[in-house]
């Protein structure tokens, strides 16, 4: 880890350690508010329950959910930036972070894996969290005069398709080739048709779990879809138009 | 005491409410030192604006969807746990599954539980996310800076590396749009066209502002195309 601290000059980037240093202290912070909710409930009301009841209510989740949103985090995390800690900590990363941090790359098109490209994805994050927190408050106090719009059979059947209507219009980013600074990249996709239909194929095997093990599913494909790329990259079949090469070819018509 | 005078009680309300204003405080501390250094690496004022007005402009209708699931949730845990659970860390179908599972090892359901079931189930759905997110104080910093360096060395090869990424967790999620019926793959679809027409309208009229509001008119289309989608397939 020190030796990776001394070779990777962004360690030494002042507004990623800023960053970083500021998430980890919101993470503990927010870790500090989700666990004295309860614990100051429990104690002023003398409802503490036994730590065997506690794991034997939450066990279950626990073997689910902490190796799936460590699995979350190591594949979100690249794209997210030092924003992964407030969209953790908000939640709804899948049905408003993640399309809010596309939609914001989309219409900035920084070059990924840059300051411009994480300062951006921070903001739609908050405003994203932001949002999202004026809305509950306001559905917390019109909870009564909301309840017969909101439980309608029309707003209940649509909620269950926020996710196909988000991902609908992003999923076009990946056809384009402007992938931010000016680069263009052409046949990137083709590393990724073998992975994309052996998670169709895992999908229809195990349709209720899939989601649970989505994370996993990423971690997997990340070096699979890496080493394609590269390989792809190195025989050329996918090709990298930097601005420098429209540049040069304007300045040969001239 | 029963179940619902601490899942009501205005203990719960106050804690919860000042929990949700420091959060809401980090995010707003977030928004402007992003927003100052976007402009200070070089992108433009317009994009950023465009980027907020785009951001609250999509947010709204996902948050409704929330909304939605709210009042299920408030059916389970009350109106301040289901509040707090909802605007920070979590999301519905997680804290509907955990609060359902957390009765179901416990052998009892809303209508018989007790005041001490509330405590369990405050515990029960607290503890397995709040366990995974202390990983990203230690892991999140080495695995994105990590990323960043992908490719330092080539020019070419940087940029492509990056968006292997974004590729990945795409070809993961667009998974379940293919596999869960026609109706989900037709919502899918009808926000590909909607986002596609406005793009070329866009682009036609020369309106660029209307790129912004792609996603929130996709996204409400699409919804909306949903209900017919559902009530003919399923």
């Amino acid at each position: 880890m020190a030796k990776e601290k001394k070779l990777n000059p962004a360690y030494q980037n002042p507004y990623y350690k800023k960053m970083h240093s500021v998430g980890r202290w919101m993470t503990v912070v927010a870790v500090a508010i989700f666990v004295g909710v309860p614990l100051i409930t429990c104690l002023h009301f003398g409802i503490m329950p036994k730590f065997s009841d506690v794991m034997l209510a939450s066990g279950g989740l626990c073997a689910i959910f902490i190796p799936v949103s460590i699995a979350e985090s190591i594949a979100e995390t690249p794209l997210m930036g030092s924003s992964y800690y407030l969209t953790c900590i908000t939640g709804n990363v899948l049905n408003l972070k993640l399309p809010a941090t596309l939609n914001a790359l989309k219409i900035t098109n920084p070059k990924q894996g840059t300051e411009a490209a994480d300062a951006v994805t921070g903001v739609a994050v908050a405003v994203a969290s932001l949002v999202t927190m004026t809305m509950i408050f306001i559905g917390v106090l019109l909870l009564a005069p909301l309840k017969p719009m909101l439980g309608s059979a029309a707003v209940q059947t649509a909620a269950q398709y926020v996710l196909p209507a988000l991902f609908g219009c992003l999923v076009l980013t990946m056809f384009v080739p402007d992938v931010g600074g000016g680069v263009r990249i052409y046949g990137r996709l083709k590393a990724a048709i073998v992975p994309f239909i052996a998670a169709l194929v895992l999908f229809f095997i195990i349709p209720k779990y899939y989601e649970v093990v989505e994370g996993f599913v990423m971690i997997i494909f990340i070096p699979i879809i890496y080493v394609t790329t590269k390989k792809m990259y190195h025989k050329g079949m996918i090709k990298v138009v930097l601005p420098e090469d429209d540049e040069a070819a304007d300045a040969e018509v001239k | 005491m029963t179940f619902q005078q601490v899942s009501d009680s205005s203990l719960l309300y106050i804690l919860v409410a000042a929990g949700i204003l420091l959060v809401a405080a980090a995010s707003v501390y977030y928004l402007i030192v992003c927003y100052k250094h976007a402009l200070a690496v070089g992108v433009s004022k317009e994009d950023m604006h465009n980027v907020i007005k785009s951001s609250v402009s999509f947010s709204i209708v996902p948050s409704i969807a929330i909304v939605a699931g709210l009042v299920s949730l408030v059916a389970v845990i009350g109106i301040p746990y289901a509040w707090l659970r909802l605007s920070v860390i979590g999301s519905v179908a997680y804290e509907l599954m955990a609060s359902s599972m957390a009765m179901s090892a416990l052998g009892v359901n809303v209508g018989d539980a007790t005041a001490q079931t509330f405590g369990l189930m405050m515990w029960a759905m607290c503890l397995p996310m709040t366990l995974g997110i202390i990983f990203n104080i230690f892991f999140v910093k080495p695995i994105h800076l990590g990323t960043v360096k992908l490719g330092a060395g080539d020019k070419r090869w940087g940029p492509l590396a990056q968006t292997v990424f974004m590729t990945t967790l795409l070809v993961t999620l667009i998974v379940p749009m293919f596999g869960k019926g026609l109706a989900y793959m037709l919502t899918f679809a009808t926000s590909a066209v909607i986002a596609i027409i406005i793009s070329t309208l866009a682009s036609k009229l020369k309106a660029d502002w209307l790129n912004s509001f792609t996603l929130a008119f996709s996204l409400i289309g699409a919804m909306a195309a949903s209900i017919w989608f559902d009530g003919i397939f399923n």
